[in-house]
């Protein structure tokens, strides 16, 4: 067997083993689901606040800003939902919980990217959907592009939680600069692009991406251009690599620790 | 003597709202990243209204400046609060709350003793660097002046009691509940919504304002930061009135629940 199917095969593996944890545990997974899709929702409240009042920002409408707030909680939420450990992987680091995946035959970024599942994850990704139906023309073409451009944002989204949790292998404790930086990424990708100043626009593109997370895939959804599309394809290879990268890097530099730590 | 005997009573919650500042302060990493988070937040709602306002426009009378110091009053507010039913929760499941009834003091007496210190502190550790922030974005608001200031206070103050009244009579329910978290997640929505955590409720569309209005949750947040940025004498009576009010009701209901919910308590561990 050649090792791209015996890797597909174990991510399928881990895939399954993260949806019947959240079957097994039936209304704890609809509630949080439920919670975490009404907390997306309400979260466009100040929009339509906004947006009664005021027509345009800055060439933005409600429904073009439900579509951001759709390809963001999406790509989020596939993310949370079969890769979690992207959320706190700067914890595994300092706390010396990577033991385990280091004495495991697979590759130790593959195998903490697809360990954990979070199930509100499915709840972004319900809202996501919906709010991209409810406030979408319903074109074919549209509901093909959908799943491609936000499959990319995740790939973005979750290969820099990676880079900034990374951190910690160089720095030792740094949760709190890795979590500021992955909520920046978080917030900017659920603000259009065109209010900032041109200058942090570029930064959108490079230490803070949510131009590939959001911003594009919503350009994209509005006009599809195929050398756009290519570019963020190619971005989002491009994310997943240096994430592996990085994390390789960092990892000759760990010490592990004297933690007793049960793999929860 | 008689009076003696209340100045004692009253200086052992004082003692404990001075502990419960020291212990808030005792953390300036989670300060920082908290300022930082503010930080950003400011900045990115600076850009929208600098967007959408241009050099002089208005949301319902409400001008650039005049937004972001309402926002940093809000946040900062929402920062300050203690997590009390994380207080209350831990207490009860791991049977701490055993030490704390057999103290001297009432439960409730030493939650809202700490509740005050901690709000006290953490307003003052953000307001600080965020006051400077917001005053290097937008500048002084128009209204922004001592004399209002010192009114828009006390309405904060009282809004602190109404805030404390309902987290306290909804975090008691983990007497009868083991996991009253979800309480909490609505709670905290139902202030985003009504409370106005990010423009005040008089710019929302009809039917929500009025819900807003006859609700407390404005009380806590949209009335005090309004007053502050636009004062207006007749809503600082209202406001005041209407908290005096409100919190006496709520601490009022806390109790009751208090009451009823220490018979009912199953201690755990120990």
């Amino acid at each position: 067997m050649s090792t791209a199917v015996r890797r597909l095969r174990f991510i399928a593996g881990y895939f399954k083993l993260n949806l019947a944890m959240a079957m097994a545990y039936r209304g704890s997974f609809l509630a949080q689901v439920f919670f975490m899709a009404a907390n997306d929702a309400l979260l466009l409240f100040f929009w339509w606040v906004l947006f009664r009042r005021f027509p345009a920002v800055a060439g933005w409408s409600f429904r073009d800003m439900v579509v951001l707030y759709a390809a963001s909680a999406t790509a989020f939420g596939l993310g949370a939902a079969f890769c979690s450990n992207f959320l706190g992987l700067s914890r595994l680091v300092s706390e010396g919980q990577l033991d385990y995946f280091l004495a495991a035959p697979q590759d130790p970024f593959l195998h903490v990217l697809v360990a954990r599942g979070w199930f509100a994850g499915w709840g972004d990704i319900a809202f996501g959907v919906g709010a991209f139906l409810l406030a979408g023309d319903g074109s074919p073409w549209r509901l093909i592009v959908f799943p491609a451009v936000v499959l990319c944002g995740a790939a973005v989204l979750v290969s820099f939680g990676f880079i900034y949790g990374s951190l910690s292998f160089f720095w030792g404790r740094s949760e709190a600069l890795s979590g500021m930086a992955f909520e920046s990424l978080l917030i900017f990708s659920l603000w259009p692009g065109e209010i900032f100043p041109a200058a942090l626009r570029l930064l959108f593109f490079t230490l803070i991406p949510a131009g590939l997370v959001s911003h594009l895939p919503v350009r994209l959804l509005a006009r599809f251009d195929w050398p756009l599309f290519l570019a963020l394809l190619a971005a989002a290879a491009g994310a997943v690599c240096l994430a592996r990268f990085v994390f390789r890097a960092g990892l000759r530099r760990y010490e592990s620790g004297n933690l007793v730590a049960m793999r929860d | 003597m008689g009076r003696m005997m209340m100045w004692r009573k009253i200086g052992k919650y004082v003692a404990m709202a001075r502990q419960a500042v020291r212990n808030r302060l005792a953390y300036p990493r989670e300060i920082l990243g908290r300022v930082m988070f503010l930080a950003l937040i400011l900045f990115v709602y600076d850009r929208l209204w600098t967007k959408v306002l241009g050099e002089r426009g208005d949301f319902a009378g409400f001008g650039h400046a005049q937004l972001i110091w309402y926002l940093l009053i809000t946040e900062a507010a929402t920062f300050s609060f203690p997590r009390l039913q994380d207080r209350v929760s831990t207490d009860v499941k791991t049977g701490d709350i055993a030490y704390r009834l057999n103290r001297p003091a009432s439960y409730l007496g030493q939650l809202l003793a700490e509740y005050l210190g901690e709000t006290l502190a953490g307003a003052a550790a953000i307001s600080v660097p965020g006051a400077g922030l917001a005053f290097l974005l937008a500048g002084r608001p128009p209204d922004l002046s001592l004399v209002h200031l010192a009114p828009a206070l006390a309405a904060l103050g009282l809004g602190t009691l109404v805030s404390f009244g309902l987290t306290a009579s909804l975090a008691l329910t983990a007497f009868w509940v083991e996991d009253n978290a979800p309480f909490f997640w609505i709670y905290s929505k139902i202030n985003f919504v009504l409370g106005g955590l990010f423009l005040p409720v008089e710019v929302y569309p009809g039917f929500l304002r009025t819900l807003a209005e006859i609700l407390p949750f404005r009380l806590i947040f949209s009335a005090p930061a309004r007053l502050a940025v636009r004062f207006d004498p007749v809503l600082l009576i209202r406001t005041l009135i209407a908290q005096a009010v409100w919190a006496a009701y709520l601490l009022a209901l806390a109790w009751l629940i208090y009451g009823k919910g220490v018979r009912k308590l199953n201690v755990n561990g120990g």
